[in-house]
Parts: structure tokens; sequence; C-alpha cells
């Protein structure tokens, strides 16, 4: 074993010195280095200008709290409009409650409609919001002065 | 300047990178010119062991410096490369043996020439010829190995007498081989 440990030992081994391959990696890596150093700088600008966006989009929320609705109606539209006030209201009461020349009611004014329960619409004046229309059940014999209230809105 | 130093600053800095480069090319280029057979074949292996240590410059800490110095580290992507175009390439190195044993040289010289026995060497296991090129062709130490292939001194001192005693086998058994084709 030790003849083959000394033959190895001194064996002459061939090296090899490519300087024409040594440069040409060399400037390739360099090229390499650079390219890739350059993918890093654009994606650290990407991402400090999307941070900088979002902040101000941040800060104009909590600055002007009317922002994000505005943009929402710049770029979907104003639908809000188009919704009735009480519509909420009217979910809420699980009632039906809609303009008779709209919808069912509509196709069904012809048909004879049954009288089914009475409701009283009061109106009320609030500092804060305005004008409350309160829907309420009408009975005959009104307890303690206290009304069942159905739906509110206001306008 | 620090080997430390300079590994430190080759992450963000290319002329350190460049410095690592000069230091280390000629020695992972001899490896790589030891293990394989073609010149197209060594560039590329050499070439992408470069790109990969720049890639991944960056994962390569001094955590335990003992266990992995900068040089340990470079090698063990040579080796990872050479293994990886072996095995991408089984098919075709079956081959190009078969081809350059037509005209094996002549075993019964001694001292062995290089070409012979790196020849000889190729019936081995992949980490069998690793192990003896890094130890023999490259003189690493068995601590530079341990870093190398995250092996145990004392495991590699045994996988290296059992290599040993492999290519003897093979060495004299070719030498048999020429000499009954010398008188045949």
């Amino acid at each position: 074993m030790d003849k083959i440990k000394d033959m190895l030992s001194t064996l002459k081994i061939p090296l090899i010195d490519d300087k024409y391959q040594f440069n040409a990696l060399r400037s390739r890596l360099l090229q390499a280095f650079f390219s890739r150093q350059r993918v890093y700088v654009l994606r650290y600008r990407w991402a400090v200008s999307m941070a900088a966006l979002l902040f101000l989009i941040l800060a104009a929320t909590f600055m002007v709290p009317n922002f994000a609705s505005s943009v929402n109606t710049l770029v979907f539209g104003d639908h809000n409009k188009e919704q009735p006030i009480i519509a909420e209201n009217v979910q809420k009461s699980k009632g039906i409650l809609m303009p008779v020349d709209q919808g069912e009611m509509a196709n069904s004014s012809n048909r004879l409609i049954d009288d089914d329960k009475t409701y009283l619409i009061r109106q009320y004046n609030s500092p804060r919001a305005g004008k409350v229309m309160v829907v309420s059940e009408y009975n005959k014999q009104m307890q303690n002065n206290k009304i069942r209230k159905v739906s509110a809105g206001c306008y | 300047m620090e080997e430390r130093e300079l590994v430190k600053r080759a992450k963000q800095d290319i002329q350190a990178f460049d410095e690592l480069y000069r230091i280390y090319y000629p020695k992972i280029n001899n490896f790589v010119f030891h293990r394989t057979y073609d010149e197209d074949v060594r560039n590329e292996i050499v070439s992408n062991v470069f790109y990969k240590a720049m890639k991944n410059l960056y994962r390569f800490k001094f955590l335990d410096s003992h266990r992995c110095s900068f040089s340990a580290w470079l090698y063990r992507i040579a080796v990872s490369e050479v293994n990886q175009y072996y095995r991408d390439r089984k098919r075709d190195f079956k081959l190009v043996m078969k081809k350059k044993n037509d005209k094996p040289d002549d075993p019964t010289v001694y001292p062995y020439e290089f070409k012979y026995v790196k020849q000889c060497l190729s019936y081995l296991k992949p980490f069998e010829q690793n192990l003896i090129a890094l130890k023999y062709f490259e003189k690493k130490s068995y601590r530079e190995l341990s870093e190398i292939f995250g092996k145990k001194e004392n495991a590699l001192k045994v996988k290296t007498h059992r290599s040993l005693k492999k290519l003897k086998n093979i060495l004299e058994q070719e030498k048999d081989h020429g000499q009954d084709q010398r008188y045949a």
C-alpha cells in the first residue's frame, strides 16, 4: 500500500495555466456581476417607489377621510346615487319597500292588493342626522305612548 | 488582506471577488483538469463553479471557519459540478472511455504516467475519484478534505485506504493485461 502511496505522491502531475480562459471567464463574470447588480438596483427602486406610493395613499386616507371614497368613485363611477337611501333599513326590517313605479309593484299595479297592516311614518328633526323618518307599526292601543319601530331612515 | 475580510467584501464588491478569482482560479482549474478529459468540458465546469460561487456568495458565512473555509466551499462546488457532469453524461462518458481504452498507454513502464493513472482512476466510484484527486493531485490535507466532503477525518482516511487498494488492484490488472497483449 505504501508503494502506491509513494507512486501517487511522486507522480508528475501536469498543471495547466490557461491565461486566455482565465481572462475570458473573468470578463464574463464581471459582466454578469454588473448585470445582476443592475437588476437589483431596478428591483430596489421599484420597491421604494411602491412603498412611497402606498405610504402616500395611507396618509391621504387618514388626512382626507373622503379620499378613498373619491378614488373609488373616480375609478368605478358613482353607483351610490342610484340606490335608494332606505334600502339598508328595508333589508333589516325584512320588509319589501320600493317605489310603486319600480320592480314588481309596477307590474302588479293592476292587481288588487290586500290590506294587511297599517304603518305610521313619523318625521323627526335631529340636529345630527337631519330629518329622520321612522316607520312604525300602527296599533290602535298604544301602550305608554311607545311605538314599535320597524325601520328608520334619514335624508 | 485576510481571506475572511476579502470574502466579506466580495459579497458586494466585484474587485474583492476578482481578487478571490485570481487566487482560486488556478487551483479549481487544475482540479477540474485532473478530473476531466476534455478542454471544453473543463472550461464549462470551471465557469459554472465561479458563476455559482458569485451567485451564492451571500449565503456563505464564516459561522464556523474551522469547519468550512472559503477554499473548501469552492472545492465543494467544483466536486458537485464534476459529479453532476458525469451523472448527466454517463453514457457519453462510457463511450469516451471505451474509445480511450482502445489504445492504452504502456502500463508496464514505471513510474506510471499521470495519464495512465487518471485512466485507471476512472474505474473507481466518483466519490473515490474525487477523494484521490484532491488528496494526491491537489495535495489536500485530511482536514481540508473533511471540510470539502463534510465527513470526519478518520472516515476519510479509511475511505482513502480502500480507494487506494482498489486503484492498486486496477493498476495491477491493467499491467498484467498490457503484458499479455505484448507477448500475444
